[in-house]
């Protein structure tokens, strides 16, 4: 009897789950359609960024040819930004601050490339919906849900031109469905030719300041427990952080879609320790104390994912 | 009108202070204003996907209201005797008696996990502390990349200082 009850409470609470979709067999043909598009075509467009109360606005040139990618993106709103990407080599020119900084990347995650160029894997942790279709930036563009299998990730609506996959517009949404963050075309033309002259920067020829970072292995040691089902260590690495007195251990846990990073760091380079949870825009953050260490984690997830992170790190003598 | 506009957002991103947002709630009886605080309102709405309702809601809501009678009649003070305390309040530990044993029964060890989170304060972090970290998760994150406010800069200016030394 007791069973029933919680059946049939289970029916009530969630009226949803007995009328729930069947996945779509074209849901992960979608998905590949989209991580493809964002690599291998040309576009160019202008776009919004938003979340709560804020608001930006670039413009994007994208080209792809026989030597990979190539890409200018260039922030229109506020303190001028201009980044020019070739394949993993991102330089970012910041004309207000005199700065231009040159990286290699070894994974670039910009809008609409929001997805891994492989994305067969995300349906283990999403399940993948077809929607409807609607019009975005004059485009006919076909939803496709992803919606978490559990609590420790947000759920995305990828909105994606019907005719060549293109995202159009992103939004991921937290558990009571609100949007937490958008990405979306308001103008695009997709396909034809980019002139080399578009992906120039106007501010190059500036020097650039060279990023020399000094990289070594995470202390070993240093073990997260339990992640939540899903996320798994992408990156570990020991290094230097600008306007940190101590090197930093730096470790980044994903599930293909959303990245969660785990900082270790002395405390006695910690200005204001403190324990609990913080937001920063879209982001959130867990910090707390573990033996003479700080640790931090945060990323583009709900808040227990990174408490849960946070609280499965530990160090173990070796 | 410029400056109206600005008043809007203002108010409605939370930045206007007491006076102000009384200011501007008297120079909403102008019909003038109630349209650009709707416009405003709309686009909040559509930016967040949120359904509009159908047309002219708010002059028909108006209407009706104002067609409501005003009720004048005075309020009934609430009399508790010192019995109909005693009994509520023993009707409150029943009540709180039946929620317990009904947890108990449905096996009330499952916690969810919004629950743990709630005992969690909200800390606030020194910006030298979680800036470098921001800057670094954007390798990984697009939207730490876009976001143009004072962290990425000021965190991009301490590496051109570094980079000067």
């Amino acid at each position: 009897m007791r069973k029933m009850c919680h059946a049939l409470l289970i029916l009530i609470s969630f009226p949803g789950l007995a009328l729930a979709e069947k996945a779509s067999e074209d849901g992960p043909a979608w998905l590949q359609k989209i991580a493809s598009a964002a690599h291998r075509s040309n576009y160019s467009g202008t776009f919004v960024y938003r979340h709560d109360g804020y608001m930006e606005t670039s413009r994007i040139v994208h080209l792809s040819d026989a030597s990979g990618e190539h890409e200018k993106i260039e922030v229109l709103d506020g303190p001028a930004r201009e980044t020019i990407r070739n394949n993993d080599e991102v330089v970012c020119y910041m004309p207000e601050n005199k700065a231009v900084i040159v990286e290699k990347r070894k994974v670039y995650k910009s809008f609409p490339a929001l997805l891994p160029e492989q994305a067969s894997n995300i349906g283990e942790n999403y399940l993948i919906k077809l929607g409807g279709v609607e019009r975005v930036a004059g485009f006919d563009c076909q939803n496709v849900m992803l919606e978490p299998r559990d609590v420790y990730r947000y759920g995305h609506r990828l909105c994606a031109d019907s005719a060549s996959g293109l995202l159009l517009k992103a939004s991921s949404l937290n558990e009571k469905n609100e949007v937490v963050d958008q990405f979306f075309f308001t103008q695009a033309s997709i396909g034809g030719n980019i002139d080399q002259v578009q992906l120039r920067s106007k501010y190059a020829g500036k020097q650039p300041a060279n990023l020399h970072v000094k990289e070594a292995q995470v202390d070993p040691g240093w073990v997260v427990n339990s992640p939540p089902s899903g996320f798994k260590k992408i990156m570990g690495l020991k290094r230097a952080f600008p306007g940190k007195k101590f090197p930093t251990n730096h470790l980044v846990f994903s599930d293909q879609l959303a990245a969660v990073s785990i900082f270790i760091e002395p405390l006695a380079g910690i200005q204001k320790p403190v324990s609990g949870l913080s937001r920063q825009g879209a982001i959130n953050v867990f910090t707390k104390p573990v033996g003479e260490y700080q640790v931090t984690v945060l990323g583009e997830v709900p808040a227990v994912t990174v408490k849960q992170i946070g609280n499965s790190v530990s160090f173990v003598a070796k | 009108m410029v400056r109206m506009n600005e008043q809007v957002s203002q108010l409605m991103d939370g930045e206007a202070d007491d006076a102000e947002a009384q200011r501007f709630f008297s120079a909403l009886q102008d019909p003038e204003m109630q349209r650009e605080w709707h416009t405003y309102h709309l686009i909040g709405d559509v930016l967040r996907d949120t359904p509009v309702v159908s047309d002219d809601f708010m002059g028909r809501f108006s209407a009706r209201l104002a067609e409501e009678p005003t009720v004048l009649a005075p309020h009934r003070l609430p009399k508790h005797s010192p019995r109909t305390m005693a009994l509520s309040a023993a009707a409150s530990v029943t009540a709180v008696g039946l929620v317990v044993w009904a947890v108990l029964q449905t096996g009330g060890a499952h916690v969810p996990v919004e629950q743990g989170l709630a005992q969690v304060s909200s800390v606030e972090l020194a910006s030298a502390d979680v800036n470098p970290y921001l800057l670094a998760h954007q390798e990984y994150s697009p939207s730490v990349a876009m976001q143009g406010r004072d962290p990425y800069i000021r965190t991009v200016s301490e590496i051109r200082e570094v980079n000067a030394r």
